[in-house]
């Protein structure tokens, strides 16, 4: 099967600085696919390339095996995005529903159409009459995700779409998401904080790190004073303990630290191990994928996420309160030597 | 209070009158004030859309020309316009010095600045993620810009507003090109000018009263229309 979207050799770059670097990824075709990755990593970056919105500044994407540059304009139009920050048109509400459709030269049962797509989101239809100006900030979010659903995209992408809504808004919306992929067959990418929303709702991850593909599960990036002594890098945490880690073969210290969530090793406290922290597991969730769980923990003010195997978490008793100890293992220790968020335009 | 009630009397029976004198002179001072703003918006609107949305070399230095010319002295428009249209002038053999339409020039002039300089500030404070929506909604270029213009409404309503009322209120343009010919290119600012020198101050003002009630009526008309599209 064609993959929905096959990107090959995508660097993009703004004022001068590469913000994405990827060799090669494909997309399948229908489904959910789930962007993870921390701010800066670039995903709101690759999600407006997905969506056409600018080319890469090299490379090719591929959409269903064709040249992005040479779809025809209803093929591009098959492609909507929801921004993290969406412009409402300074018009009524059923306006802004009545843009996109007018774009595409849809206007019969435009009025029925409207009705349905803000009946998705949780609106009523006079909910229509009303101005911009007269939104609160989560109703607006509702009326730009119902301004996208009212198009009936074959390929919906999506970034944070429930970012700074409340819980009820957030639930109609993840609702009405799902409802467009059963009714539609739309295709949906999304870009969400919300890993157990993702986990819970994806066919696939996707991660993103620094603009590098990476493993769907972001891992404990920490910034902060790292101080070098005898060849280790160590930084005092917030709560009076240090972290110390293999330093960089670098003349200077990078400003943050990478840990991939399987390098923190995790022991009962009562075990004669040795332990580099001590730490509050605080919740433990299933990961997708594997048999594994994710552990998240309290250590000294950071909040760090560990994975075991469900059976080490059920034999130590690793359930949320517990005090663990942890072992960092230097393998998992990565510097990173250029994140910096400010440097992202998009994320 | 009694000069003011003088000038206000004089000039409700300046208009009740049908002076023709006087009414050549509104007439005069409407029509080619309310063509020169058309003139302005149909050649300042793009030139300020692509002044605020492109990006190119030598943009900044063209945007600061544009504030630059904001404080343009309408003598100095009057002067150039002169020089254009005087018979030994580039486009003498147009014949339109001392026409209407010579003001209308000048007046074109007057206005374009403020209209390009307010169109692309407008477009300037447009969000980022303004584009980024549309173009995610399936807009094309040509869309964008038709949607750029109808968001930047309010903004482009305050333009000509502005443009408006340097545009009617000024004197030095219509003064030198106009030449200040009764029943032709008289207007209101020129005629209050001549009243002025004559000394008679009450007509002068009479008449000044006249063109701020005229500014009064646009402005109502605007924001009329600005109310309704907010509604």
């Amino acid at each position: 099967m064609i993959p929905l979207y096959e990107l090959e050799g995508i660097r993009h770059r703004y004022n001068g600085n590469t913000v994405l670097r990827i060799d090669h990824l494909a997309i399948e075709q229908d489904g959910i696919t789930g962007l993870l990755g921390p701010n800066g990593a670039g995903k709101s970056t690759l999600l407006a390339l997905l969506a056409l919105v600018w080319p890469p500044t090299t490379g090719t994407i591929l959409c269903r095996g064709r040249d992005s540059r040479q779809l025809a304009p209803g093929e591009r139009r098959s492609i909507v995005f929801l921004p993290q920050d969406p412009w409402l048109l300074r018009r009524s509400v059923a306006a802004n529903l009545a843009y996109g459709l007018a774009l595409r030269g849809l206007k019969e049962k435009q009025d029925a159409r409207i009705e349905e797509a803000l009946d998705m989101v949780g609106l009523p239809a006079a909910f229509g009459e009303r101005q911009w100006y007269q939104l609160s900030g989560g109703e607006a979010r509702r009326v730009a995700l119902a301004a996208r659903l009212v198009l009936r995209p074959a390929i919906l992408i999506l970034d944070e779409p429930t970012a700074g809504v409340d819980e009820a808004s957030a639930s109609l919306m993840v609702e009405a998401i799902l409802h467009a992929r059963q009714a539609w067959g739309t295709s949906l990418i999304i870009a969400s904080h919300d890993r157990d929303w993702l986990n819970q709702v994806c066919d696939r991850r996707i991660g993103l790190l620094q603009g590098r593909l990476g493993s769907p599960l972001p891992g404990n990036l920490i910034s902060g004073r790292w101080k070098m002594e005898s060849g280790l890098a160590t930084r005092r945490l917030p709560g009076g303990q240090h972290l110390v880690l293999k330093a960089p073969e670098t003349d200077t210290l990078p400003a943050w630290a990478h840990i991939e969530p399987g390098a923190l090793q995790l022991h009962r406290l009562d075990k004669a191990t040795r332990q580099d922290l001590q730490g509050t597991v605080i919740a433990v969730r299933h990961q997708p994928d594997s048999g594994d769980l994710i552990l998240d923990l309290q250590v000294s003010g950071l909040c760090l996420q560990a994975t075991a195997a469900a059976d080490q978490v059920r034999t130590n008793n690793f359930w949320p309160g517990t005090t663990v100890g942890i072992t960092v293992d230097p393998a998992g220790v990565h510097w990173p030597d250029d994140i910096d968020s400010s440097k992202n335009p998009s994320d | 209070m009694t000069l003011f009630t003088e000038i206000l009397g004089r000039a409700v029976s300046l208009l009740a009158s049908g002076d023709p004198g006087v009414w050549s002179a509104i007439r005069a001072t409407v029509t080619v004030s309310t063509a020169s703003l058309l003139a302005s918006l149909v050649l300042g609107i793009p030139a300020g859309f692509l002044l605020g949305y492109c990006r190119f070399p030598g943009r900044q230095l063209l945007r600061t020309l544009t504030d630059t010319l904001l404080a343009l002295p309408t003598v100095f428009i009057g002067l150039l316009v002169y020089t254009l249209l005087s018979r030994s002038g580039p486009l003498g053999e147009l014949n339109l010095l001392f026409t209407l339409r010579a003001i209308g020039i000048g007046q074109t002039i007057l206005g374009l600045p403020i209209v390009v300089a307010l169109t692309c500030n407008q477009v300037e404070h447009l969000d980022r993620s303004f584009y980024i929506s549309l173009k995610g909604l399936g807009a094309d270029s040509g869309q964008i810009l038709l949607t750029t213009i109808f968001e930047s409404r309010f903004g482009l309503l305050a333009a000509a507003v502005t443009a408006y009322g340097r545009i009617l209120t000024e004197v030095g343009i219509s003064m030198m090109v106009g030449g200040n010919i009764k029943y032709h290119t008289r207007t209101i600012t020129t005629a209050i000018a001549l009243e002025t020198g004559k000394g008679e101050f009450a007509t002068g003002m009479a008449l000044g009263l006249v063109l701020l009630a005229i500014a009064l009526l646009v402005n109502s008309v605007l924001t009329l229309i600005r109310n309704r599209w907010q509604q």
